[in-house]
C-alpha cells in the first residue's frame, strides 16, 4: 500500500531499508522511544518479521522521493476495530525543513486516514514515555487524551519512566484532529 | 491584547522550548527571540513538536490571563497558517482577541 500526500508518501517498509532506518533509530531524536535494533541486521531482521497486523511505512518526500522517516500502524485489531499509531520519527530533519512541519503534520493526517476512513476503526491509542513531553503535546493538541499511565513502564536513558496512555475515538478525529491537521497544513 | 505583551507570551513559549533543546539536545542552536523568527513555512527555525508545544504554551498563558476559549488552530481562517513567524502569531492573538 502506497499513500502519496502532498508533501509527503507513505510507501511500504522492507528490509533493504535497515541501513536508513536502523540510523534513525538510534540517532539523538529516538532517545525517547523505546529501545530499537542496535545493528543493521537487527533492524533487518526486526521488518523482515513484522506480523500482518500492522502496516510500516517510510516516509518518503513526495517531490523527491527521498526517504526522511518512519511511521507505522501496529496491532491493527478488525475486530475491535483498534489500532496503535507507532515508529512516529522524522529521521531526516534537513530535508524536512524547506518544508516546515508540514511533512510531519501530513504523515500523521495519512496515517489517521488509513486508520479510520480506510480501515474503519472505532479508536487509536499506544503509550508514550514520560519524559517524552514534546510529542506528548503534540498528540494532546491533536485530540488525544491521557487515558491512564503505567508506572515505572519503560528503563530509559538510565532511569525508570511511565507509560502515559493516550488514545482517539473516530468521533474526536473528525471533530479535533482532522481540523487542526487542516489548519497545520493550511488545507481546506 | 497589546502587541508587545502578545509578542512576551509567545516569547515565554519558545523559552520553554530552548530550555528543552538546551537539556535534551545539548549544542543545537537556540531559537531567536525576534519577531521575524521562522515558525513554520519553509526552513523554520522549530520542528513540529516545538512549533506545537508553542502553540499549546501560548493557548495556555492565554488562558491563565482570563482569555478562555483561544484555540489557535481552530480559530485559524481555512487556508491561512497565522503561525508562520512571531510577528504573525502576535497579530493573530491580537486580532483574535479585539475581534
Amino acid at each position: 500500500m502506497i499513500i502519496e500526500g502532498r508533501y509527503v508518501t507513505l510507501r511500504p517498509l522492507v528490509p533493504d531499508d535497515a541501513e536508513i532506518t536502523q540510523k534513525w533509530r538510534t540517532g539523538g531524536r529516538a532517545k525517547l522511544l523505546n529501545r530499537g535494533a542496535q545493528t543493521v541486521e537487527e533492524q533487518r531482521a526486526w521488518i523482515a518479521s513484522r506480523p500482518d497486523n500492522e502496516y510500516n511505512f517510510v516516509q518518503v518526500l513526495t517531490e523527491t522521493g527521498q526517504p526522511v522517516g518512519m511511521i507505522s500502524l501496529v496491532d491493527v485489531d478488525l475486530v475491535h476495530r483498534r489500532a496503535e499509531p507507532s515508529h512516529f520519527l522524522i529521521g531526516e530533519e534537513a530535508a524536512v525543513k524547506p518544508y516546515g512541519s508540514k511533512v510531519a503534520f501530513e504523515a500523521v493526517k495519512l496515517i489517521y486516514q488509513l486508520a479510520f476512513d480506510t480501515l474503519g476503526l472505532h479508536r487509536v491509542y499506544g503509550p508514550i514515555a514520560g519524559d517524552n513531553t514534546g510529542m506528548l503535546t503534540f498528540h494532546r493538541y491533536l485530540g488525544m487524551r491521557e487515558e491512564g499511565r503505567l508506572r515505572e513502564h519503560y528503563w530509559l536513558n538510565g532511569k525508570w519512566q511511565d507509560a502515559v496512555m493516550i488514545g482517539m475515538l473516530e468521533t474526536e478525529y473528525r471533530t479535533v484532529a482532522l481540523p487542526k491537521l487542516n489548519a497545520l497544513l493550511g488545507d481546506e | 491584547m497589546d502587541k508587545f505583551t502578545a509578542q512576551e507570551i509567545i516569547f515565554g513559549a519558545i523559552a520553554e522550548v530552548n530550555a528543552t533543546r538546551a537539556h535534551e539536545r545539548p549544542g543545537t542552536p537556540l531559537v531567536p527571540l525576534l519577531e521575524t523568527t521562522v515558525l513554520s513555512g519553509e526552513n523554520p527555525a522549530v520542528d513540529s513538536l516545538e512549533l506545537i508545544t508553542i502553540l499549546t504554551s501560548v493557548e495556555e498563558t492565554l488562558t491563565e490571563e482570563g482569555h478562555y476559549g483561544i484555540n489557535l488552530a481552530d480559530d485559524a481562517a481555512i487556508g491561512k497558517s497565522p503561525w508562520e513567524t512571531v510577528a504573525t502569531l502576535r497579530d493573530f492573538i491580537v486580532e483574535r482577541l479585539d475581534g
